[in-house]
């Protein structure tokens, strides 16, 4: 057994595993923190460090949109699912 | 919350990506990093673990840059940018004061064109094979680095191994001396180019004619380097290389002029008779004065090069 392609596949097989929660999770919008406290209760593994880049890219692909609330003390970015986020989401299930 | 190792943090992560991403990226991170702190008034300790909950700085920057195959590493790339800035802009530099001084060398004696020719020749000949094999060295040094690294548990690091924060503003160009001077510089260069051409007895007008259209291109080049630094505002490499080159260009023009006989020699004798003593004498001192004012631009353009280039090195690498 090649261990480079298996550790190639099972870094593929996360990195996939972690869109899909996150896009399961920002039905409604989520700050990157609460996210990430939320995957964790449910038993995914995801890191801060690769998770704050992953929502970036996800908007800059179109799937998320994000909103600054500066009402609070501490101003916090809000991501949700964009129509097309909805739609790639429903497409993956 | 102010933290000084979150604010080095947020710098060593947002230094390594692009220039538009940067602000958004820091406010974001900021944020993120407050949430998991979750206290206002955190310990050193708190912010350690927080921050290496977040991963080196370096490889957090490699994320939000993304994925993919490359030569050079992501987690190295923003390094290998700024080596390659660093590479470029130091054999930009040492290309274009050798090309101008062996131009000077060559050319000594000839007319303002040969000059002018061998001094392009100089400065382009081979230039494109020595930057290629530069940009292929560093290249090729990185991706070694990165195929060795791959290899290797990466190191712990600790807060203190954050980049100290640059010091704002210590490459701001002022925007009102850089007005005045271009106007200053502008006007007395065409004064100067105009008292040239209106035929005065001291000049001889066939050697000033040679020299009027590297005159209007000093002056046209001022212009630019003026330009460039109100649309920059601070001293960035393409603007620090636009000014050596028009400072280089200048003392070049400044050496050729001054030797290249301008005086007109019939002036010459009739002042000699005037002050009483012989053509030669009178020429002799006039050529050490020549050579003395010569001395005066090289200097001051070797101290202002000199000056400005530790400047926006140490600014550049202050916080490595």
């Amino acid at each position: 057994m090649d261990e480079t392609i298996l550790n190639n596949l099972v870094g593929e097989l996360k990195r996939g595993t972690q869109v899909l929660a996150v896009l399961a999770h920002l039905h409604r919008g989520q700050y990157g923190y609460s996210l990430l406290q939320d995957l964790s209760s449910q038993g995914v593994n995801i890191e801060a460090g690769t998770l704050y880049p992953l929502l970036r890219r996800l908007e800059s692909q179109g799937l998320l949109k994000s909103d600054w609330d500066t009402s609070e003390t501490r101003p916090r970015k809000y991501y949700t699912l964009s129509p097309d986020g909805e739609a790639t989401f429903e497409a993956l299930k | 919350m102010e933290n000084k190792y979150i604010e080095r943090y947020v710098y060593a992560v947002t230094k390594r990506l692009p220039l538009k991403m940067q602000a958004d990226v820091a406010k974001e991170l900021r944020a993120n990093i407050d949430d998991m702190l979750g206290t206002d008034n955190p310990t050193d300790e708190q912010v350690k673990d927080v921050l290496h909950k977040l991963g080196h700085p370096r490889k957090l920057a490699a994320s939000y840059l993304g994925e993919g195959h490359y030569v050079v590493a992501p987690e190295y790339y923003a390094d290998y940018i700024s080596t390659l800035k660093l590479v470029g802009i130091i054999f930009l530099i040492v290309s274009l004061v050798a090309g101008f001084i062996s131009a000077v060398t060559m050319a000594a004696n000839q007319s303002i064109w040969e000059a002018f020719e061998i001094l392009v020749d100089e400065l382009f000949s081979d230039l494109w094979t020595k930057a290629l094999l530069a940009f292929a060295l560093v290249t090729i040094g990185f991706w070694i680095y990165g195929e060795v690294s791959k290899k290797h548990q990466p190191k712990e690091w600790e807060l203190k191994d954050l980049p100290e924060l640059p010091k704002p503003n210590t490459l701001k160009i002022k925007k009102g001396g850089t007005v005045a001077e271009l106007i200053i510089g502008v006007s007395l260069g065409l004064i100067f180019v105009a008292l040239l051409q209106v035929g005065l007895p001291y000049f001889d007008q066939n050697v000033i004619n040679d020299f009027l259209p590297f005159l209007y291109f000093s002056i046209a080049l001022d212009i630019a380097v003026g330009t460039l630094q109100l649309v920059y505002g601070e001293w960035r490499w393409p603007v620090v290389g636009v000014y050596a080159f028009s400072k280089l260009y200048s003392a070049f023009i400044a050496y050729f002029f001054l030797y290249s006989n301008f005086l007109s020699p019939t002036w010459i004798g009739e002042q000699a008779v005037l002050a009483g003593i012989s053509f030669d004498e009178l020429n002799a001192g006039i050529q050490m004065g020549l050579h003395v004012l010569f001395a005066v631009i090289a200097i001051a353009t070797i101290v202002d090069l000199v000056q400005l280039f530790v400047r926006v090195l140490k600014a550049q690498f202050a916080g490595k």
